[in-house]
């Protein structure tokens, strides 16, 4: 197993939690700019640099969208996760022990193609450590995604879960190419744009929350 | 160059245009205007033999690619056009351009994968602009947020999970790396989840009973000009991609009888229900929606066989029915335009109240329900008798020929007395408003051109109706020559 990569997968469970369960809104885009880039991170082999510059800085465009765009709601209307971080930290864990189990079934699957073309030691580890992370984040990131008591955290785990769809694609079969990785950064982009742009419709104006203050 | 050019134009126009959009109306639905033109003309020149080479995929042209994109551009033109002196707001040509992109970029590349994320990308737009600011209901309409944040989550959801199954298809771990199963029954039972899973993400993208909900609200609460972007051609992209990568990952006849059975269940009631609720409403947005739920029920029940002649009808199917249901959606708006009303009892009489209008709408219908020899038709049997045959294949042949009733029904109101509200509009003749009262022979350009604004506020009836009529002979047209050949 390669540690480099267990370290960067902790990383981005980590950043999911925080971006889920932080009070402060710009502590929760750190997280999710944790977990967005290093999510790219996640593979073997890794991509070109350019393709990798191409992700990370679209996760980062991401976030900077979301920072920009998304109203900062007071914390009494949006205290993160109803359950608090631990607990968040333990249905990541608990999910993403469910990754694992579903990647090396898959992996010993008599049906599979891995008969027939073994895989390399790192690109099996590469591809569980993905289906593990991807597991945990769609985990903590649904939730808020469905039901947010806000638009900035219904955005949030949007993006979330965008990205876990993508890393449990990429812990399947493999890294995408190119091209898919520019399509991919496309569909963060469209899901963080959406997110604010429906955050912001659904918050009331600042005048009206003084009026109704 | 000719395909790259074919995205990346009406990419770079939607954009420019949506952007441009909250500072300078006017100059942004000109950018979209224009784009959707210049793609068009680009789409003309597309043929089989365009390949270009892309960050290690390949583009490939080929007529369905070249006819949705005619299609698509065309109609965002005419539908552009027809907002400019319908609509308050300007929400299609934008998103309409964006989603034309990708969807060309979906249906030419190589990968399945791509498509799916570059959909869910391009499609969203088409749902969330014309939802936060052309809501016809007004801001405060609950209805209104409920349903853009739905619609989002249809659009990427659908897209997340089709990525999911094609990955899991062609993971070197997974069941199906070898290709379609041929004898192993495990791989058969894999094969047909596999082919589940991308029914249920075609399901809940294109609004399928029993993920309708928020299409029809959608439709309900946007202006019938910005529906054919979201609902009807990024509908049928998808389709048609997920049918591509049926036909290679799952293979034709590998079904087993549940997800045989599964799949002819949800299209046959979204044809049954579609086609009822299409009847009984009153309001023509209403019959609008209905009727695109039954297209794309009858469209999915390809997924039942994957055969090549049931690939190639639905191919034939959605493109000509996506033509035609935006030629209706158009003229939905044009009557609502011209008469003021859009409940079929206030209809009564229009034909007489704009007779190219109704040349409009007869050919919608003749399109829609189709003739022997026409590829619609053909495709409409097709489809239907690869899933079910006897008794049961023929009456869901009939129920998928309901738009003989539910257009016929406004066709038959169209031809009464006229009521107050058609027997109150704007003539549909052309007429001059003695603008240019030397003539218009001996005129000046210069003074021809400044009459000219004036001809046009008063010909806006028969103008908005003639846009009309290009749109349905279009539609009639791929509905007799198809677009899978």
């Amino acid at each position: 197993m390669n540690l480099a990569l267990a370290a960067i997968a902790l990383a981005v469970g980590a950043g999911g939690v925080i971006a889920v369960s932080s009070r402060d809104l710009r502590a929760a885009l750190n997280g999710l700019a944790i977990a967005l880039v290093g999510s790219t991170l996640v593979v073997d082999p890794l991509p070109s640099p350019a393709t990798l510059g191409v992700r990370i800085v679209g996760g980062l465009l991401v976030v900077a969208i979301l920072r920009a765009q998304l109203p900062d709601a007071p914390s009494d209307v949006d205290p993160g996760s109803r359950f608090g971080w631990p607990a968040e930290s333990l249905i990541a864990c608990a999910a993403a022990l469910g990754g694992v189990g579903i990647a090396m079934g898959l992996a010993a699957t008599p049906a599979g193609g891995i008969g027939a073309a073994p895989l390399d030691a790192a690109t099996v580890a590469a591809g569980i450590l993905g289906t593990a992370t991807a597991m945990a984040l769609f985990a903590v990131g649904a939730t808020p995604a469905a039901l947010g008591r806000s638009g900035a955290r219904r955005a949030i785990g949007l993006v979330i879960v965008v990205q876990a769809a993508i890393l449990l694609r990429a812990g399947l079969a493999g890294p995408p190419g190119d091209f898919e990785q520019i399509a991919v950064v496309g569909l963060l982009l469209a899901a963080g744009v959406a997110g604010a742009a429906l955050a912001r419709d659904g918050e009331p104006a600042a005048e009206s929350i003084e009026e109704a203050g | 160059m000719n395909l790259l050019a074919l995205i990346l134009v009406p990419l770079l126009g939607g954009l420019a245009s949506l952007l441009v959009m909250p500072l300078q109306r006017t100059v942004a639905t000109g950018i979209g205007l224009a784009t959707a033109l210049v793609t068009a003309l680009l789409a003309l020149g597309v043929t089989s033999d365009d390949a270009v080479a892309l960050g290690g995929q390949a583009l490939v042209g080929s007529n369905v690619v070249r006819v949705v994109a005619l299609g698509w551009a065309v109609g965002t033109l005419a539908l552009g056009l027809l907002e400019v002196e319908i609509g308050r707001r300007r929400i299609v040509t934008g998103p309409a351009l964006l989603a034309l992109a990708v969807g060309v970029l979906a249906l030419a590349i190589d990968d399945a994968a791509t498509s799916f994320a570059a959909l869910g990308a391009g499609g969203i737009g088409a749902i969330v602009v014309p939802s936060l600011t052309g809501w016809v209901h007004g801001r405060e309409d609950p209805w209104r947020l409920r349903t853009a944040i739905r619609g989002s989550w249809a659009i990427i959801g659908s897209s997340l999970l089709a990525i999911v199954v094609v990955a899991w298809a062609a993971s070197p771990a997974g069941p199906l790396h070898n290709g379609p199963p041929v004898g192993d029954p495990a791989a058969k039972t894999a094969a047909g989840l596999a082919l589940l899973g991308i029914v249920a993400a075609v399901v809940i993208r294109t609004g399928l009973i029993p993920a309708h909900v928020w299409a029809a609200r959608f439709i309900e609460g946007v202006s019938p000009l910005a529906v054919p972007a979201a609902l009807v051609w990024g509908s049928s992209a998808f389709l048609l991609v997920a049918l591509d990568w049926g036909q290679v990952a799952v293979g034709p006849g590998t079904q087993g009888d549940l997800e045989r059975l599964a799949i002819t269940v949800v299209g046959v009631a979204s044809i049954l229900l579609g086609g009822l609720a299409a009847t009984l409403h009153d309001d023509v947005e209403h019959v609008l929606g209905y009727a695109i739920l039954q297209d794309m029920g009858l469209a999915v029940l390809a997924f039942g066989s994957l055969h090549t002649e049931a690939a190639d009808a639905a191919r034939n199917w959605l493109v000509a029915s996506a033509m035609l249901k935006t030629a209706l959606a158009a003229w939905v708006a044009a009557a609502r335009s011209t008469f003021g009303v859009h409940r079929l009892v206030d209809l009564r009489g229009w034909v007489s109240g704009s007779p190219p209008l109704a040349v409009a709408f007869g050919l919608i219908v003749l399109g829609a329900v189709g003739l022997p020899g026409m590829a619609i038709f053909s495709a409409r049997l097709d489809l239907v008798g690869g899933v079910l045959s006897g008794p049961l294949g023929t009456l869901v042949v009939l129920a998928a020929m309901t738009p003989i009733v539910y257009l016929g029904r406004i066709l038959v109101v169209g031809l009464g007395r006229p009521g107050p509200a058609v027997a109150g509009a704007p003539s549909a003749r052309p007429r001059w408003t003695g603008g240019r009262a030397a003539g218009w022979s001996s005129g000046s350009v210069r003074s021809i051109a400044r009459a000219m604004p004036a001809e046009l506020r008063a010909n806006r009836a028969p103008l908005i109706a003639l846009g009309v009529v290009i749109l349905a002979a279009l539609g009639f047209g791929v509905a007799v020559s198809g677009a899978a050949a």
